[in-house]
């Protein structure tokens, strides 16, 4: 159904809507739907900036119980209403837009701790918590998620779980499917489930772990039960400068292969070390910029940190101290203020992807071959910034300073770009993204990704939203209609 | 339109979510459009032309309480507070303002506070000379003390008179035309401005105080833009003229106050004028009192709308879901009073829930030990 039709029938649909959360919590309004319109993906803020009009809302509605939810995803049904839910709205792919109008479903309103369990340490909230709030009140008692990724204060705990977000203690820690012990969800006819109450079983397969990434596709997570960890006694950091990438990559994998548990490392490449380390740090060098910290107990630190500066040094390197460590740790959120990050006119995307250490060169360096062979107008830099036993990811990014003015050409040479560099990626052994999720940018490429494999995720979504209201245009999944 | 003179801010604001967790209305009622990335996104449209002001969109721009904590939080020294107030001047010279703010105008310049409350009954619950001449300081009282909060004008004035200080009213008070400012009203605020600024200097007075920061902000950082020239006179808040009266040993609080409090900083007092030890200085002479900081404090002190007292008169449900905030954040501190600086912020916090911490101005409090 058409919300904004002018049948009597929508009058009912908002009666309903106002009767579940009250009409203080249902809006119309033109401010809403313009706020509700753009996130931080880059085509719909180009799209603003040059005076188009963005897919908006119909209705956006504020739900405070997971009843609530339910109720509403049941009107949807009912309805025949598209239903895309709104955490921060801050992710890059598009994942919170409302494609086909309808109802966006903000869950901010859904932001109680309910409880921390100090002899298990978990912490149980409503995932439409802004993290950096769910943070607050765990350090007020001695604890953290250790999820501390720099759109924390943006993003909310469900906008993490449904695109499976990281943060940057996450090679120690790991990402947020690493830390869920379970999940409360809605499902899109309106039936509350919760997962298994511990992650690790033999009861058959992981349905926490199937809903995590589903991106709103899948129903709606409303409340997430997470691991904690007790504040650590001491951080340090210590940062070289590598002669080259490959040197610094090369000391990054040692430090992971022999097992050492670093909370972080960030190896930026030659280009991203001249361009944005000098701008936000001062740190005026050429090479490779490595930092590195660990947490915890102080003995334990000592000891895996004067491994960590022995292996480290057994390459061709720079060192700066733990000062211009300390100060990336204190200055880790500054990239991402306006002065300092890309913004329009420039066209810029995140390439976040992740292989295995075998590859992730590799993986790296046919991107950098898309960009400066095929796209002249484009430049390329990168970090590694999550890092595994097995592998790490790749933050790259691409930049185009002057796109093109016509929207239509800036967007599919956005597009293009997107396309060439991930399938470059996947023919390397890179996947489609590591940590910003899929959404509406790159749910065409899904097929591509998965194989085969794809099928299986297609047929899920079709069993559990069989009428596709559920974040539709996202993931690659059949459009609504 | 000026909020040309805002575009860095509008630009950079539209797309950047970095300070939405701080943004005292946003965290309250979850919207998007009432964080500065949804006002940037709304002011961009409007500034290029690419949407007019409808009522709604003029409704987002007054819901903001110009707390500054955005300001504060910013690495990218942008200032949503100003392109709001530069919005709300477009809207008024368009005539294109809520019959509300109107309201609040017409209340203003016809009885000089933003209440519509009697001009004669400023002062009725208020013991202190008018008018006097020669004194050493003008008490600048203002609307939310004179009106809802008397009892602190009274206690100020019990602490001058025990200092033996040499003060008045100013006969006439009226308000300083900050809320006509703060809605957008910039030449009323301007002519107000000016009445003032010329009552004052006639006084004679080389020191005017005031019990409120809306007013201190007023004289200090407004009139000087206004033009309305306060002739070289010191201005202060009461928590910076009795931390003097203090140190000179002029006053000395003696009878204990067994309590721990803590002290709320304020957008005028704290974020703008960075006036944080001086109330601090001031609770520390009293005894058995036990100085405690709650988590937010300082400039990132959350808000409870105080500026120019506006959004208690909006947004009076807004306005309680603030206290509220504040109060919560006094209990899981362990706060047993909670110390204000602002009459408007006093009001407010009065009658909320949660209940628990006592809520007292720090004049009230200091009177109290003072004896």
């Amino acid at each position: 159904m058409r919300v904004s039709s002018d049948s009597y029938l929508h009058e009912m649909f908002f009666t309903e809507l106002a009767d579940v959360v009250g009409a203080e919590n249902v809006s119309t309004s033109q401010s809403d739907k313009i706020a509700y319109s753009c996130d931080y993906y880059w085509i719909p803020e180009m799209w603003i900036d040059r005076g188009c009009r963005n897919p908006q809302p119909d209705v956006v509605v504020h739900a405070r119980t997971t009843e609530e939810v339910s109720r509403l995803c049941r009107i949807a049904q009912n309805y025949k209403v598209p239903l895309t839910v709104w955490g921060g709205g801050s992710g890059s792919q598009g994942g919170a837009l409302p494609m086909y109008g309808g109802i966006v479903l903000d869950t901010k309103k859904l932001n109680r701790v309910i409880e921390i369990d100090k002899k298990s340490l978990t912490v149980t909230a409503e995932t439409g918590i802004i993290m950096q709030h769910l943070e607050w009140a765990l350090e007020r008692e001695g604890y953290s998620t250790m999820h501390i990724p720099a759109s924390i204060g943006c993003a909310t705990l469900g906008g993490f779980l449904a695109h499976r977000g990281t943060g940057v203690l996450s090679t120690k820690y790991g990402k947020i499917e690493d830390m869920v012990m379970s999940v409360e969800a809605v499902l899109p006819d309106g039936t509350i489930i919760n997962t298994l109450p511990v992650p690790r079983h033999a009861s058959g397969p992981d349905l926490t772990q199937l809903l995590l990434g589903s991106e709103g596709t899948l129903g709606v997570m409303t409340k997430a039960t997470l691991k904690i960890h007790p504040i650590p006694e001491v951080r340090r950091f210590h940062a070289f400068v590598f002669r080259d990438l490959a040197a610094g990559l090369e000391a990054g994998r040692q430090l992971m292969v022999q097992r050492l548990r670093p909370s972080v490392i960030r190896l930026y490449d030659e280009a991203e070390t001249r361009r944005l380390v000098r701008r936000v740090l001062g740190v005026d060098k050429e090479g490779a910029y490595l930092v590195f910290g660990f947490d915890g107990d102080a003995e334990m630190v000592d000891l895996e940190m004067a491994r960590a500066l022995k292996i480290c040094r057994s390459y061709p390197h720079e060192d700066l101290g733990t000062k211009l460590g300390e100060d990336w740790w204190e200055h880790r959120y500054d990239f991402f203020f306006p002065n300092h990050m890309f913004h329009l006119p420039q066209a810029f995307g995140t390439l976040d992807t992740v292989a295995t250490f075998a590859n992730i060169e590799n993986v790296y360096r046919a991107m950098k071959r898309v960009v400066e062979t095929q796209f002249p107008e484009a430049r390329y830099i990168g970090h590694f910034s999550h890092w595994y036993e097995w592998g790490c990811m790749l933050y790259a990014r691409f930049i185009v300073d002057h796109p093109p003015e016509d929207p239509h050409l800036a967007a599919q040479l956005y597009n293009r770009i997107w396309d060439a560099c991930l399938r470059a990626a996947m023919a390397e052994g890179g996947l489609l993204n590591e940590h910003h999720g899929i959404g509406l940018k790159l749910g065409r490429l899904m097929r591509e990704l998965y194989g085969p494999a794809y099928g299986l995720l297609e047929k899920i979504k079709q069993a559990v939203d069989p009428n596709n209201l559920m974040n539709p245009g996202k993931m690659g999944f059949q459009s609504y209609r | 339109m000026l909020i040309a003179e805002q575009t860095k801010t509008i630009d950079a604001c539209r797309f950047c979510f970095m300070c939405r967790h701080v943004c005292t209305l946003g965290v309250v009622s979850g919207k998007e459009s009432d964080t500065p990335r949804g006002k940037g996104l709304i002011l961009f449209k409007i500034l290029k032309g690419h949407a007019q002001y409808t009522p709604d969109l003029v409704e987002t721009v007054y819901r903001c309480c110009l707390c500054g904590l955005c300001e504060a939080w910013c690495q990218a020294s942008c200032t949503p507070p100003a392109a709001i107030l530069a919005a709300r001047a477009d809207i008024v010279a368009l005539g294109q303002e809520p019959a509300a703010v109107r309201q609040i105008k017409e209340n203003l310049l016809q009885t000089g506070n933003p209440f519509g409350l009697p001009a004669a009954e400023r002062f009725r619950s208020i013991q202190a000379p008018q008018g006097r001449t020669p004194a050493e300081v003008l008490y600048y009282v203002g609307c939310d003390t004179a009106y809802l909060q008397p009892q602190i004008a009274n206690a100020f004035a019990k602490l001058l008179e025990a200092a033996g200080v040499k003060f008045t009213l100013l006969a006439g008070e009226h308000s300083t035309g900050k809320p006509l400012y703060a809605l957008g009203y910039r030449d009323e605020a301007r002519a107000m401005a000016q009445r003032l600024a010329e009552q004052i200097r006639a006084t004679g007075c080389r020191t005017l105080v005031t019990t409120c920061p809306s007013a201190l902000d007023a004289f200090k950082t407004d009139y000087p833009a206004l033009g309305a020239d306060l002739g070289g006179i010191e201005v202060l808040h009461a928590a910076q003229y009795l931390d003097r009266l203090v140190q000179q040993k002029r006053l000395t609080p003696k009878k204990p106050v067994a309590t721990q409090a803590s002290v709320l900083d304020g957008t005028y007092l704290g974020r703008t004028h960075k006036l944080f030890e001086e109330p601090r200085r001031v609770l520390q002479q009293v005894p058995q009192l036990g100085l405690r900081e709650m988590v937010w404090t300082r400039q990132f002190a959350y808000a409870a709308g105080e500026p120019a007292g506006l959004l208690r008169l909006l947004h009076p449900e807004l306005s309680r879901q603030l206290a509220a905030r504040v109060l919560g954040e006094a209990v899981q501190s362990g706060v047993q009073t909670l110390v204000t600086t602002c009459p408007v912020t006093r009001t407010t916090l009065a009658g909320v829930e949660p209940q628990g911490p006592k809520v007292q101005d720090l004049v009230e409090l200091l009177a109290e030990s003072v004896g």
